[in-house]
C-alpha cells in the first residue's frame, strides 16, 4: 500500500513529560483510519487490562481514511481509548471541523500517553512547526461554551479545537470530549463512553488543532477524486432521504419510534408516549419557522456537507437555546424522562453540553433516578435543578454524571437500560429486535451508532433472523466510522455503493474493491471484540439487561427473546 | 372500509390542510400500494409502512380501521 505522497505521521504526546514526538505510521497501520485504526492502536499499544483513567491507557486520535478533502459529510473525527464506561473497547466519532484539521496537519493519529503528576490541566497546541502546551488558567472553571469563545479569541478563528468542561475534569464517566463546528460552537461532542474523562486523567483541558500554512494533501489520482466526488454530491442532493434530514432533521425518528412502540418512556417502561406530538419533528419544524431570528431548521456542522441535518433551536424570541437539538437527545430527556415540553428538553440539552457530557448516559441516568424516586417523571425544572448539581459537583450530581449503570447501582433499581456499562439510545429494544441484538453484542457497549436495524426488512418484533440483520449492519457501520463518514450519508451511498473504492483508490493509489467497505468493517470489530477479550469481557456482557427478557412493553407487549447462543456467533463469519 | 391514516414529515406538505390521522376509505382487500395511489403519494420508493405499530410490506392486505403510518425513512442521531 503506497501511502508515502501523504506525508502523513503519527504524532505522540507524553502527557507527563509534556514532549511529543513525529514518528512514521506502522506498515499495519497505513490501510486503517477512524475506528479501526484506533482499535489496531489499541490492540498494538494500551495493555487490556489498565485502569483507563491510569497512565497506560491512550487517548487517541484518528481521522477516517477519507477525511481531509471536504467530501460532502466525511469529516469525521474518531477519537478513542480504553473506556473507563464500559471498560473496554472505545470510539466515539463526530463532525465538526477537528477531522479536516487534523489531515491538514498530515497527522494520521495523535497518541496520548502517561499523565501528568502535577494535577493543574493544561492546553495542547499543535501546529505545523510547534507543540506546545499553554496555560488554562483562562478558561478554569468555566463551562465549554464560555471555554470555546475564549480559545477561539486567543487562538483565533481558523483553529479546529477538542475540548473537555468541567464533567471531564471532574473525571466523569460520561463525560465527551466536544469539538468545534464549522461556526465555532462546540457542539460535535465525541460523546460516548467517557472519553472527556480520560483527557481529564491526562491533563488536557483543550486541544488546539492549527493548519495555518499546511498544504491540501496530495491525492494519487486528483482528476477520479473530482470526479467521484461530484457523481457522489449530486446523487446526494437528488436523494429523497437527503431533504428529509435537511428540513426536519434526526427529530423525524420521534413520531417514527413511537409508532413502531419503541420510543423510551419513563425510563424503558413503555414504547408510547402520550406527549409525541408535542415534542415531534413537524412541531419543533413549526416553532422554528415561527420564532425566526436565530433558529434555523437546517444547518452544516462541518463545511461542505449538503446533507444539514443539523438545526439551530431558539426560545420563544428566536434566541438560541442549543445547537443541534438531535432525536437521540429528545428521546433521552424527553419522554424517557416524561417530559413534553421542546423548550425544556433543549435547556437540558445545554446544560450537559455545557458540562461537556453525553445527553444519552445523563439522560438514561435521569431516568433511573427518576424511577427511584429521587424526582417525579414529567417535572423538567427538577430535572435541570440535578442537572446543576453534576456541574458543580455535588455527591447526587457525581452519581449522575457517572452514569445510568452507576446510578441504579447506587439506588438498587434493576431497570436499568445499559449493556456493558453504556445506556442506550432512543429506540427500546424489545420492538426493534435486531437493534437489541447491537446494544447486546457490539463491542462498545449500547449504541444505535453501531447498527441500528430500523430499515431492515424485517418483523421487528420477531426474533428470528436479528442477528443476521444486525451483523450486517455492525459490519457496514465499523466500516463507514474507519473511512470516516457521517451515518446519514448511507441512504446515498447504498445506491452508489462503488464510490467508496474510487475515492479510496483516487486518494491513495490502492486498488482495493467495491467490498472494501465491509473488509475494513469486518477486521475492525474483529480487533475490537479481540480487545474486549484481553480486557476480560465474556459472553455475559453479551446481553442485554436481565429485565428486558423478563419485564414487556407496551404497546406489544413484547420481551426481548433473541437466543443468546445466537448471539454469541455474531462475530463468526 | 375506513383506514386511518398518519403521514410523518415531508409527506404532510403534500396534505398540508389535513389534521392526522386522515380517514381514508377504499375497497375491501386494497393493498398499501393501492392506499398509495388512491392518495396521488408521489416518491413511494424509500417508505417504512407500520401498520398497528407493525412494520410491513407494500403487498400488505388493509383491513376495516387499520391504522397506518406512511413514514418516509430516517435513521437516528
Ligand atoms: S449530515 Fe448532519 S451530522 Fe452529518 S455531517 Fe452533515 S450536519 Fe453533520
Amino acid at each position: 500500500m503506497d501511502n508515502e505522497n501523504l506525508n502523513e505521521f503519527v504524532l505522540r504526546i507524553n502527557a507527563r513529560e509534556k514532549t511529543g514526538r513525529k514518528e512514521e505510521v506502522p506498515e499495519m497501520w497505513k490501510h486503517l483510519g477512524g475506528r479501526g485504526l484506533l482499535a489496531r492502536i489499541l490492540l498494538d499499544e494500551v495493555p487490556a487490562t489498565c485502569d483507563p483513567l491510569g497512565p497506560y491507557n491512550k487517548l487517541i486520535f484518528a481521522p477516517g481514511l477519507l477525511v481531509g478533502h471536504r467530501i460532502s459529510s466525511f469529516d469525521r473525527i474518531s477519537i478513542g481509548a480504553k473506556s473507563p464506561l464500559t471498560k473496554g473497547v472505545k470510539e466515539s466519532n463526530a463532525g465538526g471541523t477537528t477531522g479536516y484539521q487534523i489531515v491538514q496537519l498530515r497527522i494520521k493519529s495523535l497518541i496520548i500517553e502517561d499523565q501528568p503528576l502535577d494535577p493543574k490541566f493544561s492546553i495542547l497546541y499543535l501546529s505545523k512547526d510547534m507543540i506546545r502546551f499553554d496555560s488554562y488558567d483562562e478558561i478554569q472553571g468555566k463551562g465549554i461554551y464560555e471555554s470555546a469563545k475564549i480559545l477561539t479569541q486567543i487562538y483565533g478563528k481558523k483553529v479546529a479545537i477538542a475540548l473537555i468542561g468541567p464533567g471531564g475534569e471532574m473525571q466523569l464517566r460520561t463525560a465527551g470530549i466536544c469539538n468545534l463546528d464549522k461556526d465555532l460552537v462546540p457542539s460535535r461532542i465525541s460523546a460516548r463512553g467517557g472519553l472527556g474523562a480520560v483527557m481529564g486523567s491526562k491533563g488536557l483541558r483543550a486541544i488546539i488543532f492549527d493548519s495555518e500554512g499546511c498544504p491540501q494533501p496530495t491525492l494519487a489520482d486528483p482528476e477520479t477524486f473530482r470526479k467521484t466526488q461530484q457523481h457522489y454530491t449530486s446523487t446526494l442532493l437528488a436523494h429523497p432521504q437527503t431533504n428529509v434530514y435537511r428540513e426536519y432533521g434526526t427529530s423525524a425518528n420521534v413520531r417514527m419510534v413511537n409508532a413502531f412502540g419503541a420510543l423510551p418512556t419513563r425510563n424503558f417502561s413503555s414504547g408510547v408516549f402520550e406527549g409525541v406530538e408535542k415534542i415531534s419533528a413537524e412541531e419543533m419544524r413549526k416553532n422554528l419557522i415561527a420564532r425566526g431570528e436565530d433558529c434555523k431548521t437546517s444547518h452544516a456542522c462541518m463545511p461542505g456537507c449538503v446533507i444539514l441535518s443539523s438545526n439551530v433551536y431558539g426560545d420563544e424570541n428566536g434566541q438560541s437555546i442549543v445547537s443541534p437539538l438531535e432525536y437521540e437527545t429528545i428521546g433521552l430527556l424527553g419522554p424517557n424522562l416524561g417530559v413534553d415540553n421542546l423548550d425544556d428538553i433543549a435547556r437540558m440539552n445545554e446544560i450537559i453540553n455545557d458540562i461537556g457530557l453525553d445527553t444519552i448516559d445523563v439522560g438514561a441516568a435521569l431516568g433511573v433516578a427518576a424511577r427511584a424516586g429521587v424526582f417525579e417523571f414529567g417535572d423538567g425544572q427538577k430535572a435541570i435543578q440535578l442537572l446543576e448539581e453534576i456541574r458543580i459537583g455535588t455527591p447526587l450530581g457525581r452519581i449522575l454524571g457517572n452514569g445510568a449503570a452507576i446510578t441504579g447501582e447506587v439506588y438498587a433499581i434493576q431497570q436499568v437500560p445499559v449493556v456493558k456499562g453504556q445506556a442506550m439510545s432512543a429506540y427500546d429494544p424489545r420492538a426493534i429486535k435486531g437493534t437489541g441484538v447491537t446494544y447486546a453484542t457490539s463491542p462498545q457497549g449500547a449504541d444505535h451508532t453501531c447498527g441500528l436495524t430500523l430499515r431492515a426488512k424485517i418483523d421487528h418484533l420477531k426474533p428470528e433472523g436479528q442477528v443476521d440483520v444486525s451483523k450486517t449492519v455492525q459490519i457496514n457501520m465499523a466500516g463507514y466510522d474507519t473511512i470516516g463518514a457521517c451515518i446519514f450519508t448511507v441512504f446515498c451511498v447504498s445506491t452508489i455503493p462503488y464510490v467508496i473504492k474510487d475515492f479510496l483508490n483516487a486518494k491513495y493509489g490502492w486498488w482495493v474493491d467495491e467490498d472494501i467497505l465491509q473488509t475494513l468493517g469486518r477486521e475492525t470489530l474483529l480487533m475490537e471484540h479481540e480487545f474486549n477479550k484481553l480486557a476480560g469481557f465474556t459472553k455475559a456482557d453479551d446481553r442485554l439487561p436481565e429485565y428486558m427478557t423478563l419485564e414487556p412493553i407496551a404497546p406489544h407487549n413484547t420481551v426481548f427473546d433473541v437466543p443468546g447462543d445466537e448471539m454469541d456467533d455474531i462475530f463468526k463469519w | 372500509m375506513v383506514i386511518f391514516v398518519t403521514l410523518h414529515t415531508v409527506l404532510r406538505d403534500q396534505f398540508p390542510e389535513y389534521v392526522f390521522p386522515m380517514k381514508v376509505s377504499l375497497d375491501e382487500f386494497s393493498t398499501i400500494e393501492v392506499l398509495i395511489n388512491t392518495m396521488g403519494i408521489l416518491d413511494s420508493q424509500s417508505l417504512i409502512f407500520v401498520v398497528n405499530g407493525i412494520n410491513v410490506e407494500c403487498n400488505y392486505i388493509l383491513k376495516n380501521f387499520d391504522k397506518i403510518d406512511l413514514i418516509p425513512a430516517i435513521s437516528g442521531g
